[in-house]
């Protein structure tokens, strides 16, 4: 057992803590929450050269060979600063899915800009239904002379609209494959309509009619494909986790901050019990969500047994979700009226702790994926 | 014992049902936008509507023109309305400010403003809290200076609703800095035209307008305005809240959330073709949730009954203020996670979905766990006043 940070995990965690308290204050996270994009070129291609979107992409594609323990230190400073854009969407889960599904040619063509910030890639995961289900799939395929086309309804991609590459699950004939669709370039019509979120990041309905790619555009096994959406849950339920629980670390932090500050009845209102205890159920959930998502990371370095990593990262995203929709509605509660104000930022990490239980698998179905497996 | 409504009850809310249908434009779902200039025209249609009928006023006795109603239609009367989330049940002048007048207000104040409150004619604001001032009310600041046969304010009341639309404010000054803190208050009348006083807006986490800071540079008001005794404000503020007790509006709305989210899960298919409402996970939910709400329900009608009996409720309003208010939130929360990504959607112009609002929703009763005493502040009061706990 080790509960440290090595000492690059602390330079990263420095580091990224440095920059993004200078990048990404609140005013470019709510400027970003009303734009039509949801991040900016400059952002991106800055937080590409310091490496972060090739942190966990192989050196020999261009990124930095690092493994998701060290992509978690990053992701909790991340979500504690709630940084916008399609990062774990990009520099996580797509990045790791062609790392680990892809063929020579899709690893070569992909990773390297995805690790320079120059392809924004993102997963299409959610049911056509709305659900947090997978499976859901709105998207049909069929096998041409040459290469495939692709009809249907993508729903909630984020940022779908600046997006380059979506990796698209679709139904074939002989099961699901995995598409990586060039989605600006692709030949055929792409209709792309924004979903106005309460997260302010753009997630898009894509509607698309016979649009066509070529063979080399499955990722991994042709009928494969469950295991690349599989393979993608579960690198986004830990990287949403850890994000997560920066997030709510974040909120732990100023509430306390706030409450010792406050004073109502002649004294701080953190002296009242009740508040104490509020900050203290804070302080211990946010302990108890990290352990379990910093696990989750772990599990995805170490070379574990795929159903043990699976169970691991089902807690994770469970607890984070649970533990963290605590932690913002007792900040609301103990920040009192300033907390229930557009101008005060706590209701920037609602909005989001809110939205991201729902990505990556929602509590009901990462307790169900833990109940099967019992 | 018996948990029925009587006859008189019934009738009354089936008149009430019948005029809100016809008053409520199609289709009626609850505002869109509360701060729009449209949102205000409705409400303020609907106030004097209701006045017309006499039932803003309806608890009134009969030489202020009401009908001496009793506790229990009065709930009635709230329930609906707030079931039906319709506008115009201004509270701040016929439940606050009227009854109070009628206690403290001099014959002039009570000719003078109780009238055009009973027609709905006239919005009246509550300035209580101030930046410094929310739980512990009596540490307030806003000084107002007796000068002759004026006060002269200085200061500045915050979170004050509706005071953007308001013509008046009742509020509570600080008159005499020497003395103890409770005995040092004044409560006065102010008209919000006067000289002096400026309303700058707060949006709220939903995105509305519907709360105030207002400030105050030497705004002089008449010292006919003072109700009650100088420097004896504190009591006639603490009379004021024996008034407004019972949270009715809270369970309603649960209510209503919870009906729109079990009629979208019956009525939403899944993508394996099986409705929301046949996962058995979700019906335990729904009937937790309903059970829940009928545990505030009935808290807040034992307020009502226990008013009808003429005995003041204590700890009992403080349990169904809890009680309401957090199982309100815990019906939107479960409706927000039920959804899926559906209900993340906070779009104006998806209003009519419930997908669309319900996030929105979501964020707005936020406030009722921390408006009017916060549910902390209501515990203490359980405990001390209550159960007589000690103190230390
Ligand atoms: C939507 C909305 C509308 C409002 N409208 C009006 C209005 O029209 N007019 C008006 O005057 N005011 C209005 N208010 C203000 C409201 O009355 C205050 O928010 C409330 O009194 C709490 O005060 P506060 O927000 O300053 O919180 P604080 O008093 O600072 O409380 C912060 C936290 O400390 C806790 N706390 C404080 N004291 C104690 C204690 N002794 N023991 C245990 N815990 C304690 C509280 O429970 C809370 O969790 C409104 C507020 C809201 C949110």
């Amino acid at each position: 057992m080790d509960f440290g940070l090595n000492e690059t995990q602390e330079l990263i965690r420095s580091s990224a803590a440095d920059y993004l308290s200078d990048r990404s204050p609140s005013d470019f996270v709510r400027a970003m929450a009303t734009d039509e994009r949801g991040y900016t070129d400059d952002f991106w291609r800055e937080i590409g050269e310091l490496g972060w979107l090739g942190l966990i992409v192989p050196e020999e594609h261009g990124g930095s060979g690092m493994d998701m323990s060290d992509m978690a230190v990053l992701l909790a400073e991340w979500g504690a600063a709630l940084a916008p854009g399609p990062f774990v969407e990009s520099a996580v889960v797509s990045a790791s899915a062609i790392d680990h599904f892809g063929s020579d040619a899709q690893k070569q063509e992909w990773l390297p800009t995805i690790a320079m910030g120059e392809t924004v890639a993102v997963p299409s995961l959610v049911g056509v239904d709305g659900s947090t289900d997978p499976s859901a799939l709105g998207v049909r395929a069929s096998e041409t002379s040459n290469g495939w086309v692709l009809s249907g309804t993508s729903r909630f991609v984020p940022y779908g609209n600046s997006a380059d590459l979506v990796l698209m699950p679709a139904e074939t004939e002989a099961g699901i494959n995995v598409f990586a669709v060039p989605i600006k370039s692709a030949e055929g019509t792409v209709n792309i309509n924004r979903v106005k979120m309460a997260s302010g990041a753009p997630a898009c309905d894509i509607e698309m009619n016979e649009v066509v790619v070529p063979n080399a555009a499955v990722l991994g096994e042709a009928g494969g494909g469950t295991d690349v959406v599989d393979h993608m849950m579960l690198y986004g339920a830990a990287a949403r986790a850890t994000q997560m629980v920066g997030a709510g670390s974040a909120v732990a932090d100023r509430t306390i901050e706030y409450v010792k500050d406050r004073r109502q009845f002649g004294r701080p209102i953190g002296a009242f019990q009740v508040i104490q205890h509020y900050m203290a159920d804070m302080a211990t959930k946010v302990k108890s969500a990290q352990h379990l998502a910093n696990r989750a990371a772990w599990a995805l370095s170490a070379d574990l047994d795929g159903a043990m990593a699976a169970r691991i990262v089902s807690q994770a995203k469970w607890s984070a979700n649970t533990l963290m929709h605590d932690i913002v509605w007792k900040a609301h509660q103990s920040h009192g009226a300033i907390g229930f104000t557009w101008e005060h930022d706590l209701h920037l990490y609602t909005r989001r702790v809110l939205s991201w239980r729902a990505d990556f698998g929602d509590s009901d179905s990462h307790i169900e994926n833990l109940g099967r497996t019992l | 014992m018996w948990f029925e409504f009587n006859e008189e009850e019934i009738a009354f809310r089936e008149e009430l049902k019948e005029f809100l249908d016809q008053e409520l434009p199609d289709g009626w779902i609850g505002p869109n936008d509360e701060s729009s200039d449209d949102g205000w025209d409705l409400y303020c249609r609907m106030r004097r509507k209701l006045a017309e009928r006499g039932w803003l006023t309806m608890t009134w006795p009969k030489e202020y023109g009401g009908q001496e109603a009793s506790p229990m239609i009065s709930l009635l009367f709230a329930e609906e309305m707030s079931y039906r989330r319709a506008p115009g049940n201004d509270r701040f002048g016929t439940r606050m400010l009227g009854p109070t007048l009628m206690v403290f207000g001099t014959d002039e104040q009570k000719r003078k403003y109780l009238s055009d409150i009973a027609q709905g004619g006239i919005q009246w604001c509550q300035g209580y809290s101030e930046p410094n001032t929310g739980s512990d009310l009596a540490s307030l600041q806003t000084f107002a200076e007796l000068k002759g046969d004026e006060f002269v304010i200085n200061g500045s009341k915050i979170w004050t609703s509706m005071a953007h639309r308001a013509d008046m404010m009742f509020m509570l000054v600080r008159t005499d800095r020497d003395a103890e803190r409770h005995g040092g208050i004044s409560f006065l009348l102010l008209d919000m035209k006067s000289p002096g006083v400026q309303v700058n807006p707060i949006v709220n986490i939903a995105g509305a307008h519907s709360f105030n800071q207002v400030m105050f540079d030497d705004v002089r008001v008449p010292l006919e305005n003072l109700v009650g005794e100088l420097n004896d404000g504190w009591n006639v503020a603490m009379n004021l809240l024996n008034f407004e007790r019972g949270n009715i509006d809270y369970v309603s709305w649960a209510q209503r959330s919870w009906e729109e989210i079990r009629d979208y899960a019956a009525t939403t298919r899944r993508f394996d073709g099986s409705l929301m409402i046949d996962d058995m996970k979700v019906r335990r939910r729904l009937a937790e949730l309903e059970a829940e709400i009928e545990m505030a329900r009935y808290i807040t009608y034992e307020v009502a009954w226990l008013q009808s009996l003429g005995h003041p409720p204590s700890t009992e309003a403080s349990m169904c203020k809890i009680a309401a208010t957090e199982v309100n939130t815990a019906v939107l929360d479960f409706g927000v996670e039920l959804l899926g990504l559906p209900g993340l959607i906070d779009d104006p112009d998806e209003h009519e979905d419930l997908a669309g609002r319900i996030f929105k929703m979501r964020m707005y009763q936020t406030s009722g766990p921390i408006l009017a005493g916060t549910n902390e502040i209501q515990k203490n009061i359980i405990a001390y006043r209550g159960l007589e706990l000690p103190r230390r």
